[in-house]
């Protein structure tokens, strides 16, 4: 633990170093100025924007719907803000619905966006700067998830030096990518977990050959994936040496990519070749080229697979759907092995902003957006005093949080998460744990003890053999390959990613399913240089505008 | 006499036999101009970079980037050609399919089966894509019922879904098991609206059930026939996205990769208006092409005239 | 005059055995929502059901009868359909007919086809019309699901096609005995075009039913969507998705109960299931009507 700190508060000291050109001194530490949690007497109306559905939320109570459940009653009573919405619309149909309004324009007073739709906004001065009552009304805990550690993901919302919108993301800690392996099927073939390339090839081959679900036939095969998955899936590609998604140094001054990228493409072409051996002897899934994720999860839940590469998530989403129809599926993570020496990193980006919560230019209290904020926060990320009643009801686990719409993660949650339930399961509770981390810790000794499988996803991730104790492993042992090009998604990049997309995922699948006749590949790379120059091109100009700063180097020079 | 006398005739544009005309279409007319004529504005976004936060004023101008970047792409004579491809076979099969439903429906003289099968077959169209497409995966999966029903008869299981030569004529029939029971409603109603005297006729001259349909029947229906083609061809370039996404895979992207699948695919990674309405612009502009040259074909073979 | 030779007997065994195959594979989809949504929700999504429901349950459709919104949305739908089909026949009915007559009793005739044809082809796209609709008052009011699309060209050249199979003398003779052209489209052409005027309802009643993005785009509270903006809350597709996190996974598993949305799927189709055999008394010809001679 203490070397994880330590490792975490130099790469802090590096980022804020890094991000000169635009840091914001934001002190962690420092008490708010006005009271973080002032009520406003009369009360005062805000409006906002869902991107929910009220088809979610089949748990509510008598009487409440989205626009009046226990969030708005409670920011109503204890803050005196009343906020309504313009209108609620689900999912993607609400982003196209926010892009309408954006450009009506008729903004909501304080609403969620996406990055895109965040640099649309800046880009037009539709946005309030907030940089004044974030520093005077922020409670230390709203602060903490925009500094340190993760001043990146502030970084990413801040322009000339002023604060535009409040950042929700995750840092690196938040996932890993890992294998998941049914061990009730390595029992039943007599094996342990694989470590190395050679035994884990060899799990596979009895997965398919030596009847692993015991019901008398060779029906099984190994490793669930689909077409949409298997081109980009980041776990299957670390192990061979290969970054999906992250773009390293080349040479000292410009960036390439790690998955395209000169220096990766014999790890490539050895993961595109190896795969293809991997679907003659039948680990894949015959079909696999036409698969969707539907099919994939159907196998699933048939028992027809038992190797799953992912992040952290996948005891969340599909594999807690298998536990409830066969609870004798034991699906347990572990670290991915490596095709190469040297064992394999995993890739990751320091900071990735996922949504960002912003207040339209001229809105008359901007200081109740940090109120509301810190509240959200108290009761439900961090330190979470009621998270029963307004994150996750430990009855059904039905998820309340999703009915407010200016939600910020707590990127810290997880791995924090981690570190103290595993602790308590192993040596014990010892005295009070945050109620967020004490629900999760009950379900999953619920699953250990009894084998309760309501509690096999917080199990899965939060335990001593789970999903962060993998991640543990990659940490301490420094196995990971950060993302250098931390720039907004350019136009440039828009345009060239689709070609290459098409052409590498309808060339690596030809490869893997046909003949596995590499000529294809050597096609498909020179087709790379000569779509993706410009993207190149603009990637090594910011770099060198960075002052060719390497994240990398910074996070490996402990 | 005549000739000379009307073409020196002035005809008013507006008269007291017309004037009816004029104000009975005043209101399709005025609430085609706001609700069509108004919202195409939007098309200048097709030559610009459009930002939604900024508007149509301030938004960058790009002039004809966007159409540029579309012919540059590398496998853009691909994707064109497989939007033909599939939505011109889709054209076809399912015109004829339509009318030869319709055809068979009106020999059934037994009026509850005939209710029976007419309303069955109209239930498809009822069932999204997003259904439909998951059903027809189950059934063409390679444990699916079209292959256990080929095993029953010793033949190896085929893979539709995976076969990148016959996947657009699992499109195209798809599309016509979906659509053909509506499309035959309009061609019921032409078939209807034949006098019965004349099949009458017909049987006393001593004409049989097959002649009276070649000449008879299809005769009847066929303004209704080409108007439907005529209009069709609108459709030349939009072969089925919602169809195409659930169904198709990489495996068979060299003939399933349509120009709206392309496009959805690029507006993944970030909102692409501009692409989207430059697209469409294009769109529009072909199927208005097509729909001149083909009425202008049935015109002048046919004699077949919308004025 | 019927012919019963043998050929034709056999010709019409074959053509009833084929009609109603193709009438079964056409129902088999709809009866398999059917039994999906009777089965529980583990049977579905272990694949266990094809054509028989699987642990019958009627737990999705308690849940669905019990649920207010549900029926709001429904009710929503009858509104638009009650207050659109004459909206939208008015419109077309008064359309087609001037759009059926020649140039020479018509003036602006072929101007007025391109006029309507060019809206057929050419849009704007989403965001503009949005505003349009905004600026005309109709934001979260039921008329933005109703005056937008009341002009349907489609519908009405099909129309206009039917009204130009009336023989020209009938609406000759009724003005010599000086009627006027109201009276002659409402009390002549419109009752002579029964099986039209059916067509052109069925069209209009399916595709108000069937539209959902006009009630999400236009409609500001899920109170006032209609039946198929409400649903469309509940068929995410799953692919493409990428980078996971915990929160997409929650989502997810909220939307995830299939025999749930089977169930909703069900309901929401059977009401517009029966406008047609409804209708189809009308199929029959003008013609006969009124023993207009020919």
């Amino acid at each position: 633990m203490k070397k994880l700190s330590k490792l975490l508060a130099l790469v802090l000291a590096l980022m804020l170093m890094m991000s000169c050109a635009s840091a914001v001194e934001l002190d962690p530490d420092a008490e708010p100025k006005y009271d973080p949690f002032g009520k406003y007497d009369p009360p005062i109306t805000v409006t906002s924007v869902h991107t929910a559905s009220d088809n979610y939320f089949w748990f509510y109570e008598e009487g409440d719907d989205i626009s009046n459940n226990v969030y708005t009653r409670r920011w109503a009573e204890q803050l005196g803000i009343n906020y309504e919405f313009l209108w609620t619309a689900p999912m993607s149909q609400g982003y196209e619905k926010l892009n309408a309004q954006i450009a009506s324009p008729e903004l909501p007073d304080f609403f969620q966006v996406s990055t895109t739709q965040f640099e649309q906004l800046v880009q037009a001065g539709q946005l309030e700067d907030l940089t004044q009552v974030i520093q005077d009304y922020a409670t230390p805990v709203t602060k903490k998830f925009m500094t340190g550690e993760y001043a990146g993901l502030l970084d990413a919302v801040t322009r000339d030096g002023k604060i535009y919108g409040i950042p929700s993301g995750t840092s690196y800690l938040d996932t890993a990518y890992m294998m998941w392996i049914r061990a009730d099927w390595l029992e039943n073939v007599g094996l342990d977990a694989p470590t190395t390339m050679a035994e884990l090839e060899e799990v596979m081959d009895a997965f398919v050959n030596k009847d692993p679900d015991q019901n008398g036939e060779n029906d099984t095969y190994a490793i669930a994936t689909s077409s949409y998955d298997i081109p980009y899936n980041i776990a299957m590609f670390n192990m061979f040496g290969a970054y999906p998604y992250v773009w390293t140094k080349d040479g000292e001054d410009k960036l390439q990519q790690g998955m395209f990228g000169p220096d990766y493409r014999d790890n490539l072409g050895l993961a595109i070749e190896t795969l293809a051996k991997w679907y003659d002897k039948g680990y894949l899934h015959p079909d696999v080229g036409t698969y969707d994720d539907t099919m994939k999860e159907d196998d699933i839940y048939a028992d027809k697979c038992g190797i799953m590469f992912g992040d952290a998530w996948p005891s969340y989403w599909p594999l807690n759907n298998h536990v409830l129809i066969n609870p004798d599926a034991k699906w347990r993570p572990f670290p991915l092995v490596s095709a190469t020496d040297e064992p394999a990193k995993i890739t990751a980006t320091l900071c990735n902003v996922d949504v960002v919560v912003v207040a339209r230019k001229g809105v008359e209290n901007p200081e109740a957006l940090v109120k509301m904020t810190n509240l959200y926060h108290e009761l439900n990320t961090y330190p979470a005093t009621e998270f029963e009643v307004f994150n996750t009801d430990p009855i059904d686990n039905n998820n309340v949080f999703l009915m407010y719409p200016l939600y910020v993660y707590n990127p810290a949650f997880n791995y924090e998460g981690y570190l103290v339930i595993s602790d308590a399961m192993e040596n014990g509770l010892k005295g009070e744990m945050s109620p967020g981390y004490k629900l999760y810790y009950d379900q999953a000794m619920a699953y250990r003890d009894e084998g309760d499988p309501n509690g096999f996803p917080p199990y899965a991730a939060y335990s001593p053999e789970g999903a962060f104790s993998v991640q543990e492993y990659y940490v301490e042992n420094k196995l990971i390959q950060v993302n250098e090009y931390t720039a907004p998604y350019s136009e440039t990049r828009a345009a060239a990613d689709p070609v290459i997309d098409k052409a590498f995922v309808t060339m690596m699948l030809d490869i893997v399913t046909g003949d596995g006749d590499m000529t294809k590949f050597d096609e498909f790379t020179a087709l790379y240089d000569t779509v993706y120059a410009d993207a190149l091109a603009e990637a090594a100009e910011w770099f060198q505008a960075q002052g060719c700063y390497s994240l990398q180097d910074a996070f490996d020079a402990e | 006499m005549s000739r000379a006398v009307i073409k020196n005739e002035k005809r008013p544009f507006i008269s007291r036999k017309s004037l009816p005309f004029y104000l009975m279409i005043l209101i399709p007319v005025v609430l085609t101009l706001i609700y069509n004529y108004g919202p195409m504005f939007g098309l200048v976004m097709a030559f610009q970079n459009y930002n939604p936060a900024m508007g149509f004023l301030k938004s960058e101008w790009v002039g004809l980037l966007h159409f540029e970047r579309m012919m540059d792409m590398p496998d853009i004579q691909e994707i064109i050609i497989n939007t033909l491809r599939i939505s011109i076979g889709k054209i076809v099969v399912t015109t004829l399919a339509a009318i030869v439903t319709a055809l068979l429906l009106n020999e059934v003289r037994n009026s509850s089966l005939k209710r029976f099968v007419q309303t069955s077959i109209y239930f498809p169209y009822f069932l999204s894509w997003v259904i439909l497409g998951g059903i027809l995966k189950d059934i063409l999966a390679r444990e699916g019922l079209l292959n256990q029903f080929l095993g029953l008869f010793g033949m190896d299981p085929v893979i539709l879904l995976g076969d990148a030569k016959r996947f657009p004529w699992l499109l195209i029939w798809s599309e016509t098991w979906q659509q053909t029971g509506f499309n035959t409603i309009v061609y019921l109603a032409a078939i209807s609206n034949i006098n019965p005297n004349l099949y009458e006729a017909a049987a006393i001259d001593g004409a049989g059930r097959l002649r009276q349909t070649w000449h008879i029947t299809l005769p009847g229906m066929s303004t209704t026939i080409i108007l439907m083609a005529i209009l069709s061809m609108g459709g030349i370039l939009s072969a089925g996205l919602d169809q195409i996404l659930m169904l198709y895979s990489p495996a068979v992207y060299s003939t399933a990769d349509v120009i709206d699948t392309w496009v959805y695919r690029a507006g993944l990674r970030s909102a692409q208006y501009s692409l989207a309405t430059a697209v469409g612009l294009l769109r529009s502009i072909v199927s208005f092409i097509m729909i001149s040259l083909s009425y202008l074909i049935a015109n002048k073979t046919m004699g077949y005239r919308l004025f | 005059m019927i012919d019963r030779s043998p050929a034709r007997k056999v010709f019409r065994v074959v053509n009833a055995v084929f009609l109603v195959a193709m009438a079964l594979l056409c129902l088999l989809p709809m009866y398999h929502v059917l039994c999906l949504s009777f089965s529980k929700s583990t049977a579905v999504l272990a694949g266990k059901v094809t054509l028989w429901p699987v642990e019958f349950t009627t737990k999705s459709y308690e849940y669905i009868m019990g649920k207010e919104a549900y029926w709001r949305a429904m009710g929503m739908s009858f509104l638009r359909i009650a207050l659109g089909v004459p909206v939208s026949m008015l419109c077309i009915i008064l359309a087609a007919y001037p759009l059926s007559k020649t140039k020479k009793e018509f003036p602006a005739q072929p101007a007025l086809i391109w006029f309507f044809l060019f809206t057929m082809l050419f849009s704007g796209g989403m965001i503009p019309a949005y505003m349009v609709v905004r600026n005309t008052g109709l934001i979260n009011s039921i008329w933005a699901l109703i005056l937008p699309c009341a002009m349907n060209t489609y519908d009405t050249l099909l129309l206009m096609n039917f009204f130009k199979a009336i023989p020209s003398d009938i609406e000759e003779s009724a003005r010599i005995d000086g009627a006027s052209q109201l009276r002659i489209l409402f009390q002549i052409y419109v009752p002579l075009s029964l099986p039209a005027m059916a067509t052109l309802a069925v069209f209009i009643v399916v595709g108000h039913w069937n539209s959902w993005f006009d009630g999400m785009l236009y409609m500001n509270s899920e109170s006032k969507y209609p039946l198929q903006t409400y649903l469309q809350a509940s068929l995410a597709t799953n692919n493409n998705v990428r980078l996971m996190t915990k929160q997409l996974a929650m989502q997810r598993n909220a939307i995830s109960d299939r025999t749930l949305r089977s169930a909703e799927i069900f309901i929401a189709a059977v009401p517009v299931l029966l406008i047609y055999p409804f209708l189809q008394r009308y199929f029959i010809s003008g013609m006969t009507l009124g023993g207009v001679k020919e």
